[in-house]
């Protein structure tokens, strides 16, 4: 059987801004929150000074609730027959639009599908946490 | 003297951006010898050291040894390296060289051997070695105090 | 309708092509000039003549490389007053716009490629390569762990958009495996092309898996080349000694994704859905007009998803298409039973070229230049090149 990698993330540094300051504190705290629009509640992702839509400046960081498998793609890693590495894409049932990047972890890839739930999980690099997907969880971790 | 094979230039000259076109010349530098790409076709001496002769569009070019005299062009006198918690402790001379073997042809060198106040334009130099942190580069110095 | 002041008024007169090899042992400038001198001969001009020239990158001052300003030293010509960097499909769009409006009368592109050290491992044991790799402008290391940055310049997104358009529309990977074949099929006509051994659809299932469910075949071939354009005015044109190939419409396709790979717009505001929609409210000809069709095949996925743009069929339904369009007994497909795909054989077979190498064959079978490989009485071709997100192009050019 295969499983996913979980990448070493202690010497990332993650680009934190302004705009998405508030996604990283979240993630500090475990939790998923997006910014979405005071004004026409648009989600945007990446997080940025204005709504793609009505170029409204406030938002409010809302919690995402469910997030599942958009797509993936399975990595092999050099010299490594058991081991891959697995970049997935995933949206949240209650933050329409947005799609989060990260990787899937500990996951054996033949049973990974498009739609399946995944929970996430925070782990640390050098100034934050990144967010990581896992299978297993149902996704209800409060 | 053996010729240094490619993995020595590219070892010797670690930082630099040694390419194609112009390994020729850091080769010759490791020999205490500065090349330019001359055109075998009409001549013309090609610098910055590209593989296409701008006279007569000949690709046939070779690197060849020129004599090392020349005058200078022009000069700057760097106090500060790039990093500005680096003073120098002796200000840097930088200088364009235009070489006798042709017009505008400009070696961009140092300038060795010379107190700045005596620099002038178009004084006569000519080429000499320097070591520096155990490399050589070349550097020209005035004609008549060399 | 769009406006389209520019239709048929700026021309293609000046075509040259390097050699294309795994390791041609060059640099990409020395590429880039051999490509640019071999095109300028070919317009029967001197280079004084050229006064404007779009280099390749996205860094102008990137060095070692064929940026403009590079060429314009090393070519020594003496005055420009237009240049800029492009790459992929919207180089020559760059072009042309500086041509129509005036800013220079006769522009020359080049774009050369050099196989990244990153492509293989011999690839990564050249020294030149790596050194190079430490002053390109794009790419180099993409970040540990980073997936966010990593999936802006890497084709990873790509094998799993694949996925999803499989997901999205309940097919296999029959259209990836034909367009795969297709192109290599042409490109055994190619005696450029650095993949000329035929293709089957069973050798294509059985290609090795990069980046899951994406395939060696489903990739172009990292190579060394370079391929030039001399464009100019039309009424210039006229003058030369060339049969001028014209620019008849052509359109950039930009999203509100902007560079962020990761958020896909979707099959429907996709960059090569832009760029389409662009095109055809500028062109006078319509797709029934086309004779030749160029799309960008850096993956199967970009040509797949170019072919539906384009509009031979609907969004997700390649598959049908290319099944009624091929001709099992060449390997080859015709659509609307007429039009040939990728003559040359495109970045699958012929070699990565960013597409120009697209440009360049399209040019010469409206020029009637082809020999063995020429399409008889071609007279207009679309070629789209670029990707989901960034400097996509759908160009018609008709002869």
């Amino acid at each position: 059987m295969r499983l996913s990698i979980t990448p070493d993330f202690a010497a990332l540094e993650i680009a934190r801004d302004a705009w998405s300051e508030p996604f990283w504190q979240w993630g500090e705290q475990g939790e998923v929150r997006m910014p979405a629009c005071l004004h026409c509640g648009a989600f945007r992702w990446p997080a940025g000074p204005f709504c793609p839509s009505c170029r409204t400046q406030e938002v409010e960081w809302r919690p995402t609730g469910q997030a599942r498998i958009h797509t993936f793609t399975i990595l092999p890693i050099s010299g490594e027959a058991t081991k891959v590495r697995m970049p997935t894409l995933v949206e949240f049932d209650d933050a329409p639009g947005v799609r989060l990047v990260s990787v899937l972890v500990d996951a054996d890839p033949d049973t990974v599908a498009i739609g399946m739930p995944v929970a996430i999980d925070w782990i640390a690099a050098s100034n934050g946490k990144v967010a990581v997907f896992r299978t297993e969880a149902t996704g209800d971790r409060a | 003297m053996t010729e240094p094979d490619d993995p020595a230039v590219f070892a010797y000259f670690h930082d630099g951006h040694v390419d194609r076109d112009n390994i020729a010349h850091y080769r010759g530098l490791m020999r205490s010898r500065l090349l330019v790409n001359r055109c075998n076709e009409c001549g013309h001496w090609i610098y910055p050291h590209r593989p296409l002769c701008p006279e007569c569009l000949s690709f046939s070019v070779e690197p060849a040894e020129v004599s090392g005299l020349g005058r200078l062009y022009m000069w700057t006198l760097i106090h500060q390296s790039r990093d500005p918690d680096k003073p120098l402790a002796t200000p840097l001379l930088a200088a364009a060289i235009e070489l006798v073997e042709q017009p505008g042809l400009r070696y961009l060198s140092r300038v060795v051997g010379c107190p700045p106040e005596r620099l002038r334009h178009d004084m006569p130099v000519q080429l000499t070695w320097i070591e520096e942190e155990g490399r050589r580069w070349p550097a020209f110095t005035p004609l008549d105090m060399g | 309708m769009a406006r389209n002041p520019l239709r048929d008024k700026v021309a293609i007169v000046g075509i040259g092509s390097t050699r294309y090899g795994r390791d041609l042992g060059r640099s990409e400038l020395a590429l880039g000039l051999e490509a640019a001198v071999a095109a300028i001969r070919d317009a029967g001009i001197s280079p004084g003549e050229v006064d404007g020239i779009c280099g390749t990158g996205m860094t102008p001052l990137a060095m070692g490389g064929a940026g403009f300003l590079s060429l314009q030293g090393a070519l020594g010509i003496e005055r420009c007053t237009w240049g800029k960097n492009g790459w992929l499909g919207s180089a020559l769009v760059f072009t042309v716009e500086a041509v129509f409006s005036g800013l220079c009368d006769m522009a020359l592109l080049v774009q050369a490629n050099v196989r990244g050290a990153n492509m293989s491992r011999s690839a990564a044991r050249d020294p030149y390569r790596a050194r190079a790799a430490r002053y390109a402008d794009v790419g180099g290391d993409v970040g540990l762990g980073d997936f966010a940055k990593r999936w802006i310049h890497s084709g990873e997104p790509y094998a799993a958009i694949m996925r999803r358009y499989m997901h999205d529309f309940g097919v296999g990977k029959n259209a990836f495996a034909m367009m795969a074949v297709n192109c290599r099929t042409q490109g055994t006509a190619n005696p450029e092309a650095i993949l000329r051994h035929p293709l089957s659809l069973a050798d294509y299932e059985a290609s090795r898996t990069i980046w899951d469910p994406m395939q060696i075949a489903d990739m172009d071939v990292p190579c060394d080349c370079a391929e030039a354009l001399v464009i100019t005015t039309a009424e210039r044109a006229r003058d030369l000694r060339r049969k001028p190939v014209y620019v008849h419409a052509m359109s950039l396709g930009g999203t509100r994704i902007g560079e962020y790979y990761e958020n896909f717009a979707g099959w429907r505001d996709n960059s090569f859905q832009v760029a389409h929609r662009g095109l055809w409210e500028r062109s006078e000809l319509s797709l029934a007009d086309i004779d030749l069709f160029y799309p960008y095949d850096g993956y199967t996925m970009d040509a797949v998803a170019i072919t539906e743009a384009a509009g031979y069929c609907g969004i997700g339904e390649a598959t049908d298409l290319f099944r009624s369009s091929w001709d099992a007994s060449r390997n080859l497909l015709m659509l609307d039973g007429r039009v040939p795909v990728m003559t040359g054989g495109g970045g699958l077979s012929h070699g990565r070229a960013g597409g120009a190498n697209l440009y360049a064959e399209a040019a010469r079978q409206l020029r009637g230049d082809l020999g063995e490989r020429q399409v008889p009485g071609a007279s207009a071709a679309l070629i789209s090149i670029g990707s989901f997100f960034h400097d996509p192009s759908a160009v018609v050019l008709r002869a």
